[in-house]
């Protein structure tokens, strides 16, 4: 089991943290919920918990596939508010 | 500007050509005249004075310079997985949806199936009317560009921002999971006759009432760390089913909320540690009513208080608040 965590508060000074390629294992962990990290923004809480729930009902090859790519399309939409959330998942390699 | 103003003052706003969000008395906002506004009707507010009850003024949201462009459109139940469509690349959607209407019950429902739905802030209210006018009036939400209302259509605005800007949108919930059992549906809806607890069966109006529990408390659920609340709505011991202000859903583990002695100090307590001032906020109905939250201030958050509080779903029992970020 992973764990990692931030601090509440607001946006992240610095340079813009880069998302890794869907191929980061990192990926798979996080939508099988295998990843416990504190999250900040509202809506990583809410889309984390809806694609935890999917991987639990069809754990099969093919939906986690789709549902990394789901959560790669979320992150990249959210890249500028959703840094610590990125930080919390994948830490220093997306630096 | 988020201020309570009068008829007067509000159309004088909209002549000059401000952008505005309205919240307000149907009897109001029907005087109004056309111009760049949105609204939904409700009579109950936390304004600048603290909570208060009001047909003699609205609430006013004044877009703020940094929307651009804003498109409106209604959305009946079938028109409503199109919203994410609809929504801008870069900006927010505002939605009111006129509470008791099929168009409320399957956004509730289903809003969280829409694909994309969490990708772009969504935020918004459930329009309401006074409590001792339920059954009598209608909730009714108004597009004031062309004059048109609707009490079975959801109106949503749709805003573009400057590029160095993003809307986040955030809940402040004064309640947080009890420790006691685990409550649990098979399907998704806001009335149940059976429920499990701790994974047994049982009939949840028995349930409720042979554990005395408080129905003024919420069922939460944990959402990855966000706490979201359900409100039972009544005990039906006639029909022997429970009713909710939002749905249940299957897979998730609800537990009912530790009370809360002091709802002021509680949303206090979190305001502080959103570091922003809020460019739009609503408060739940049932947390003024139970909360006794008449003449109390919320600090900065303002707004209406709703039947229901959007964000990306329907909420109970929760502040809801967005507010515009530097990127």
């Amino acid at each position: 089991m992973v764990t990692a965590d931030v601090s509440a508060g607001v946006f992240t000074e610095g340079p813009i943290l880069m998302l890794p390629p869907k191929t980061h294992p990192k990926w798979k962990e996080l939508v099988c919920g295998k990843l416990k990290v504190s999250f900040t923004l509202l809506a990583t809480k809410f889309f984390v918990t809806r694609v935890t729930g999917r991987a639990k009902i069809d754990p099969s090859a093919e939906n986690v596939e789709r549902l990394i790519d789901e959560a790669f399309a979320f992150f990249k939409k959210n890249e500028k508010l959703a840094q610590k959330d990125i930080f919390a998942i994948f830490g220093q390699e997306s630096k | 500007m988020r201020a309570m103003l009068s008829v007067e003052e509000v159309a004088a706003r909209i002549v000059a050509g401000e952008r505005l969000l309205l919240a307000g008395d149907e009897d109001l906002l029907r005087q109004l005249p056309k111009g760049h506004w949105v609204g939904g009707t409700i009579p109950y507010f936390i304004g600048e004075k603290g909570g208060v009850m009001t047909r003699e003024k609205m609430f006013a949201n004044k877009l703020p310079p940094e929307v651009i462009s804003f498109e409106t459109r209604f959305y009946s139940e079938s028109q409503l997985p199109n919203i994410v469509a609809d929504e801008p690349n870069h900006g927010f959607s505002y939605l009111i949806i006129p509470a008791f209407t099929t168009v409320h019950q399957a956004f509730a429902e289903n809003v969280q199936t829409y694909a994309s739905i969490f990708d772009r802030p969504l935020v918004g209210w459930v329009a309401g009317v006074a409590l001792d006018e339920i059954g009598k009036r209608t909730p009714k939400v108004v597009d004031g560009r062309t004059g048109q209302w609707a009490e079975d259509r959801a109106v949503c605005l749709h805003a573009s921002l400057v590029d160095h800007v993003a809307a986040e949108v955030g809940i402040v919930n004064p309640f947080t999971q009890g420790n006691g059992d685990t409550l649990t549906v098979e399907r998704a809806g806001f009335c149940f006759s059976e429920a499990f607890i701790n994974g047994k069966r049982v009939n949840l109006a028995d349930y409720i009432e042979s554990h005395g529990i408080d129905c003024r408390l919420p069922l939460v659920a944990n959402y990855s760390g966000a706490m979201v609340n359900v409100s039972i709505k009544v005990v039906d011991k006639v029909e022997n089913l429970v009713r909710f202000y939002a749905p249940l859903f299957p897979n998730i583990d609800y537990r009912l909320a530790l009370p809360v002695d002091d709802y002021e100090a509680s949303f206090a307590r979190e305001f502080g540690k959103i570091c922003a001032d809020p460019t739009l906020s609503m408060n739940c109905i049932l947390n003024f009513v139970y909360g006794n939250l008449e003449g109390k201030r919320m600090g900065d958050f303002v707004g209406p208080v709703t039947f229901g509080e959007i964000a990306y779903g329907l909420l109970n029992q929760t502040l809801v608040y967005m507010v515009l970020r530097n990127t």
